[in-house]
């Protein structure tokens, strides 16, 4: 739940940040794309311009230029249409006042052409002819004043002195090139200034300037939208952080709650084997009861002897056999009743259960019999805790002993399975009610009465059987009830 | 910055050629690539026309000047048919057609196919794509066979179809030996009579429109650029041709009426200039425009 939520989150932020890079990635070269163009296109009109007065002027003398010049502005208008399209009604104007500057020019080449030929042809001419006819010099001069202003009044007098010339030949010829040269040249002036006054170069400056404002706009947006990104990638961090010190916490908190759960299971296992042990008493008095009977016994026997002068040395080598097995009792008890399940070992489990047997025999009514039916052959070893199998045996049997009551018989049985050994504890007694048997190995279950044990018998065998990675079962009915309980020949490794 | 720059360098190099009106052509001639080979196969394929018997090539015949030697196509080009223009150095007219009615190789590339060719695209594409050799050269140079392709292979064939080292060229580049005194003559008489008013830059013509018969009427009723515009001051008018190669092409002018260089010279002095030439001069202009014959070399082309 929590690292759905941290995920999406996540995605948010880093969408956000790829979208923003990749946009104003694109923005700013697009930006830069359109100022470029648009300063490509300001210094080729510029050049266009500069182009037009010396073709006018007789300085350049051919149209390549020219033409180059519109041919560059029309690809810078098709890159500034490319780069951006919040200015298309800008740039259609622009690409507008182009294509009339384009239409323009045509005009402009094919009078500026005719007029320089004639202009040309008439001084070459003129000189040479007025030597010939004196009206030549009057229309010479009225063609200069004309060149000078192209104006109605000036066009009437050139017009006036056309008509003083003679006809035919050569004087046809030069009225044809002055003909042109008050029709065309007017014309080529006007197209000239039509030309040099389409505002292509001051709209193109106009667009750059809105251009810049509108990039300078653009540019504080995008750095609010920065900012605002900053900031949210500082509050992911934050969360990040309260999180995971959260998860840290809670962690602790786990582990701290398993060790004491821990622990008190270790003190349980603990308490209840004191409380089996308390339970044998009786038995292990019983047997010093019969160990210190045969002392006294003996040394009876041996003062006797020696009182009769005969050597005791046979009843004292009893004594110290005698002793030798109290100390070997004792030895086997504080064993038992060491804190802690002690660690793994290999051991045959015949001679454990035999000796956890041995303990809890003494304690058993007189009336109830225990068998052990060891089926395991003699060399047949597992791995486990051998004080822990003892507390099952101890714990089971003791169990069955409640169920038999004052009278009865249990067997104990080991049988080596492909698996494991089978442990097996039967009983003859009164068997366990059907509706109990699903909770027996449940804490304080047991059918006993109050004040019998602590009524976590059978809740510790299952906890140790399942910790060697074992299982347990229980069959049961009036006369005959089976614990059966599967160890495995290894402790597995996890446990 | 490098716009600047550019900017800066034309010019400096209008004003080194600022006296004279003609440009020379770049020194060599363009390499070939990939798309040019392409291009120049395409260019003598019979099969892109309607009848498959008809190539580019038919018309502009590269060995003979780049045009068909014939006043008019063998088939009628609309109402008023026209003579076949040189390909070469078509690049560098600033318009195309005698109307001028063309901006681009592309949009004539177009026209040819459809006008000149009577091309029916769905089957041309399909007879490339089944050629292995045409369809693999489509694949690699532009995702395969389509009418924008191969108008552009063409287009880039063209674009290698230059003729440098004209004597003229290398006169103006400071060869002064590379003219006979005649034709310096003819070049003086070319400027000085005004020839060069019309037919200059590095075409010698091909960047400006001018009406047919200043100072005289042109036989014929081709009504001239007024055929596109409609408007009555286009009547008669012409894009002024190129004359590199002039020498190539006979006959001139739209219709090819004119059978010999030293006619058209001297129709072009009645008509477009009110004078009328002495046998000399003639001589002179002709020799001239000699000179302007460049040189082509097929082999580079499939290189
Ligand atoms: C039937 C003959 C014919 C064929 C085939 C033909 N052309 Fe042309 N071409 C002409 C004519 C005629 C013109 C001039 C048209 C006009 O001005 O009205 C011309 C003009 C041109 C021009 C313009 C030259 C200039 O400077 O104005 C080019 C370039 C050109 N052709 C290329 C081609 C290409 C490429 C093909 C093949 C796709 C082709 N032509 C096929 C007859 C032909
Ligand atoms: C006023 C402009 C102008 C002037 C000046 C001019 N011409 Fe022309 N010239 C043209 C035009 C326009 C054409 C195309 C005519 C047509 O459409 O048939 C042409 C065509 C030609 C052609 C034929 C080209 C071809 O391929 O068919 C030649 C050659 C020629 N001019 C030479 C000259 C010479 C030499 C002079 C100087 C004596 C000269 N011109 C002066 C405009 C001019």
């Amino acid at each position: 739940m929590k690292s759905l939520g941290l995920g999406i989150l996540l995605a948010l932020v880093l969408g956000a940040v790829t979208t923003l890079y990749r946009f104003a990635d694109l923005e700013a070269a697009g930006a830069a794309r359109f100022a470029a163009a648009l300063t490509a296109l300001r210094l080729h009109d510029a050049g266009f311009n500069r182009d037009l007065l010396r073709l006018r002027h007789g300085d350049l003398t051919h149209y390549d230029t020219v033409n180059a010049a519109i041919r560059a502005i029309e690809a810078d208008l098709r890159a500034l249409a490319a780069a951006a399209d919040e200015l298309a009604p800008e740039v259609a104007v622009l690409r507008l006042l182009a294509r009339h500057k384009r239409e323009r020019l045509e005009a402009f080449k094919s009078d500026n052409a005719l007029v320089r030929n004639s202009l040309a042809y008439v001084v070459h001419r003129q000189e040479e002819l007025a030597r010939r006819h004196p009206a030549l010099t009057a229309l010479g001069a009225a063609l200069l004043r004309f060149l000078r202003h192209p104006d109605e009044r000036r066009r009437r007098e050139v017009t006036l002195q056309l008509s003083h010339l003679p006809t035919g030949g050569e004087f046809d010829s030069l009225s044809a090139h002055v003909r042109l040269i008050l029709e065309r040249l007017p014309r080529l002036e006007a197209t000239l200034g039509e030309l040099l006054n389409t505002p292509l170069g001051a709209v193109a400056r106009r667009l750059a300037d809105v251009h810049l404002a509108t990039q300078t706009r653009l540019q504080r947006r995008a750095d609010a939208f920065r900012l605002g990104l900053y900031l949210a990638a500082l509050a992911f961090l934050g969360y990040l952080l309260v999180t995971l010190a959260r998860l840290h916490r809670a962690n602790r908190r786990l582990q701290a709650e398993m060790g004491r759960r821990l622990e008190t299971e270790r003190q349980l296992l603990q308490a209840q084997k004191m409380e089996a042990l308390g339970t044998l008493a009786s038995g292990i008095a019983h047997d010093f009861n019969n160990l210190l009977t045969g002392l006294q016994g003996y040394a009876v026997l041996a003062r006797e002897q020696l009182e009769a002068g005969r050597s005791p040395t046979d009843a004292l080598g009893r004594i110290e056999a005698i002793v030798a097995r109290g100390r070997e009792l004792a030895a086997r008890l504080l064993q038992f009743a060491r804190p802690g399940g002690g660690r793994c070992e290999r051991f045959a489990p015949g001679a454990v259960v035999a000796e956890a047997l041995d303990f809890v025999r003494s304690a058993l009514p007189s009336r109830v019999r225990l068998r052990f039916d060891d089926r395991l052959p003699a060399e047949r070893k597992v791995t486990g805790r051998p004080g822990e199998w003892q507390q099952v045996v101890i714990n089971l049997v003791r169990n069955a002993a409640d169920a038999v009551g004052g009278d009865g018989e249990i067997t104990v049985s080991l049988t080596a399975t492909a698996e494991g050994v089978l442990l097996e504890v039967t009983d003859d007694g009164e068997g366990i009610a059907p509706e109990r048997l699903a909770t027996i190995f449940e804490p304080f279950a047991s059918g006993k009465p109050a004040g019998s044990g602590s009524g976590l018998g059978l809740a510790i065998v299952e906890r140790i059987v399942h910790a060697h990675g074992g299982r347990i079962e229980v069959e049961s009915r009036p006369g005959r009830t089976v614990f059966r309980i599967r160890f495995p020949w290894q402790v597995p490794l996890q446990r | 910055m490098r716009g600047v720059l550019l900017l800066l360098v034309g010019f400096l190099i209008d004003t080194a050629h600022a006296a004279e009106p003609i440009l020379p052509l770049p020194e060599t001639q363009p390499p070939a690539t990939p798309a040019s080979r392409l291009g120049r196969r395409l260019f003598h394929d019979p099969r892109l026309s309607g009848s498959g018997r008809l190539s580019c090539a038919h018309c502009h015949r590269l060995d003979r000047g780049g045009d068909d030697d014939r006043p008019l196509p063998p088939i009628p080009t609309g109402p008023h048919p026209h003579n076949t223009p040189t390909v070469f150095n078509a690049r560098y007219n600033h318009y195309l057609h005698w109307y001028g009615d063309l901006d681009t190789l592309e949009d004539q590339a177009r026209v040819a196919l459809q006008r000149d060719m009577q091309v029916n695209w769905p089957t041309v594409l399909a007879r490339l794509a089944a050629d292995p050799d045409y369809a693999s050269a489509f694949h690699r140079l532009y995702d395969g066979v389509s009418e924008a392709a191969v108008i552009a292979a063409l287009v880039a064939f063209e674009r290698t179809l230059v003729t440098p080292d004209a004597p003229f060229d290398r006169f103006l580049r400071g060869d002064t030996e590379a003219l006979t005194p005649r034709q310096r003559r003819g070049y003086v008489l070319f400027k000085r009579l005004g020839c060069s008013a019309c037919h200059q830059g590095v075409n010698v013509g091909g960047n400006l429109r001018q009406k047919l018969g200043v100072f005289g009427r042109y036989p014929g009723d081709d009504p001239g650029r007024f055929a596109v515009t409609g408007r009555p001051e286009d009547r008669g008018v012409f894009r002024v041709p190129s004359l590199r190669n002039v020498a190539l092409t006979a006959p001139y002018f739209h219709d090819g009426r004119v059978k010999t260089l030293e006619k058209a010279v001297a129709l072009m002095a009645e008509l477009q200039l009110g004078i009328r030439l002495r046998q000399a001069e003639i001589q002179d202009l002709v020799a001239f425009l000699h000179s302007l014959t460049g040189r082509w070399n097929a082999e580079e082309t499939s290189r």
